[in-house]
């Protein structure tokens, strides 16, 4: 099982107390109209999805309400460090067709 | 030797030491025309076709650990056709006519259960939902009707009586021709048809690197050396974007994992598959008395192979209060598979950016029922080097053209 301390209250929750928001994405673009068609693809469809250390939002549901980053091996589930968004910034996935 | 009765027979007599090994053990050979990565019932239904559709015998299918070992061998076995778009219907019920008729074409016994597949209702939304789909399915040329509670009822004495049940069946959605397979057999039937056409199927041979020459894949690395290649299929389930990063490009797939559970045999109380979407679980009872039961994925990604306590707790609880019976029953096993999944939860199948690499990936949860479909489509590409006409809609462009087959809207369940 899951369990992570939220970076904002510091309570430990097992992973049904944290909505999983998915892998972290880089901030929306202001201008959506700057972005290519396929960087969009990229955005809306392409994952990094590693074997071995991702980076993911989760939000503490059912406590303070608040979502943080999580960076966790997908391999053994072990959690590897725990930030607040801008403290854990991500790329732009990459795309292919 | 052939499954015939008289063979049966003698070798039943004999303590079944006179059958022959059902397929070989080659070391692989310094090239071949073609390699399929991954042997899976996809990797290896492909072989089969290569070699008895299309004439391609100069064919090796590469397996990193034992054939069958990945999600074929770890999947509950539901068979069905009930896709909503005609593109998806198309693609599963091909494969469920295919299916119908394997048993006989592959000479081995796959244990083909049509026993109905049934989809429990339990409130109006719902209902709506499978009248749209009975009647989407009804254009598709599919079977499917809509059965009253009573109907569901007498078909499943065991559902859960209680007037004030938390999730009361207002009706369900059966599939008759639905059911289950034996789910090794069809590995190791597809496998020995193909090796007994000429494919060398190679166990212990995980595909570590590729050897691009002008855009085109020409070898492939494993540990023992490199083995030349004209063209490829990749068929490696989750594994598969791992490969074709190997080939310079990313893929539109996140991998989770699947649990699955048995318990304990007992005697014959339930005679269809069951599945609750609402509940989030689904159950059906093989043929030594033993309740199969999966249910909801993992949304995280996951590459464990491992499952996890919060899943196993939901499903069971759903299949309680679907058939509260079964809480007395204790669970024998456990496991878990890594799942490919799409944004549209509808598999990748045909070309690449690299023009003789082939892929056939992204069935997700629901692609045992896909594997004859799936084979035969990759063979095609890989034989012809142009996607079939059932594939087209199942290209990895589709992405980009933003043209989903959102099938994720269609089931909402694994299965
Ligand atoms: C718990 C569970 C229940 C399921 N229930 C159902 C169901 O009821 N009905 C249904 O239709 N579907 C179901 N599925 C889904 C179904 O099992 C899969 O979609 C299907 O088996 C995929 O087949 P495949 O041949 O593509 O993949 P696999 O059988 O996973 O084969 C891929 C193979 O590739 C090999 N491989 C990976 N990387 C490499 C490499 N680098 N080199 C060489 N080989 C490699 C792996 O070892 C593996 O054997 C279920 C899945 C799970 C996990
Ligand atoms: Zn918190």
């Amino acid at each position: 099982m899951i369990v992570i301390r939220c970076p904002h209250c510091q309570v430990e929750r097992h992973e049904d107390e944290l909505f999983y928001g998915g892998e972290a994405l880089p901030p929306r673009p202001s201008d959506p109209l700057q972005l290519s068609d396929p960087e969009w693809t990229g955005r809306l469809f392409f994952r990094s999805n590693p074997e071995g250390a991702v980076i993911e939002d989760r939000c503490c549901a059912a406590g303070c309400g608040h979502w943080f980053r999580v960076r966790r091996c997908t391999a053994s589930h072990a959690i590897l460090d725990v930030a607040p968004p801008p403290a854990m910034p991500v790329p732009l996935p990459e795309f292919s067709s | 030797m052939r499954h015939s009765f008289l063979n049966l027979l003698r070798q039943g007599l004999s303590g079944h030491r006179g059958w022959p090994q059902a397929w070989r053990n080659p070391e692989p050979r310094r090239s071949y025309e073609a390699v399929i990565v991954g042997g899976g019932g996809h990797g290896l239904a492909t072989a089969y076709y290569l070699a008895g559709e299309h004439g391609l015998t100069d064919v090796a299918v590469l397996e990193r650990g034992w054939i069958g070992g990945g999600n074929t061998g770890r999947n509950t076995t539901n068979v069905r056709s009930d896709y909503m778009y005609p593109e998806s219907a198309a693609l599963y019920d091909l494969s469920l006519r295919v299916y119908e008729g394997l048993g006989r074409e592959l000479d081995f016994n796959i244990m083909l259960s049509q026993r109905g597949w049934l989809f429990l209702i339990h409130d109006l939304h719902q209902m709506e939902t499978a009248r749209h789909k009975a009647n989407w399915m009804q254009c598709n040329g599919i079977d499917g009707v809509i059965v009253d509670s009573a109907e569901a009822r007498r078909m499943l004495p065991a559902l859960n009586p209680a007037a004030d049940a938390r999730y009361p069946v207002i009706g369900a959605f059966p599939q008759r021709r639905g059911g289950t397979i034996r789910h090794d057999a069809v590995a190791w039937g597809y496998a020995r048809a193909a090796d007994r056409l000429g494919v060398d199927i190679i166990q212990n041979c995980a595909v570590e690197g590729l050897v691009m020459n002008g855009g085109c894949v020409t070898a492939v690395q494993i540990s023992r050396g490199t083995i030349g290649c004209g063209r490829m299929g990749v068929a490696a389930a989750a594994w598969t974007a791992r490969v074709t990063a190997m080939a310079g490009f990313p893929l539109p797939m996140t991998s989770h994992i699947l649990q699955a559970m048995v318990t304990e045999p007992v005697r014959r109380c339930l005679d269809h598959v069951v599945i609750s979407p609402a509940t989030g679980a689904y159950v059906n009872q093989t043929r030594k008395g033993e309740l199969v039961i999966g249910g909801i994925m993992d949304l995280y990604q996951s590459f464990s192979q491992r499952g996890t306590y919060p899943s196993i707790e939901k499903v069971v609880a759903a299949v309680v209060e679907m058939f509260p019976a079964f809480s007395s029953l204790k669970l024998m096993r456990h496991w878990a598979g890594v799942v490919d999944i799409t944004p549209d939860r509808s598999p990748i199948i045909g070309p690449s950016p690299v023009p003789n690499l082939h892929l056939n990936c992204g069935c997700g949860t629901g692609g045992f029922k896909a594997i004859p479909a799936g084979g035969l489509l990759l063979a095609h590409a890989v034989a012809t080097g142009r996607q079939h006409a059932l594939a087209e809609a199942f290209g990895l462009e589709r992405f980009r053209l933003n043209a989903l087959v959102d099938e994720a809207a269609a089931s909402g369940i694994a299965h």
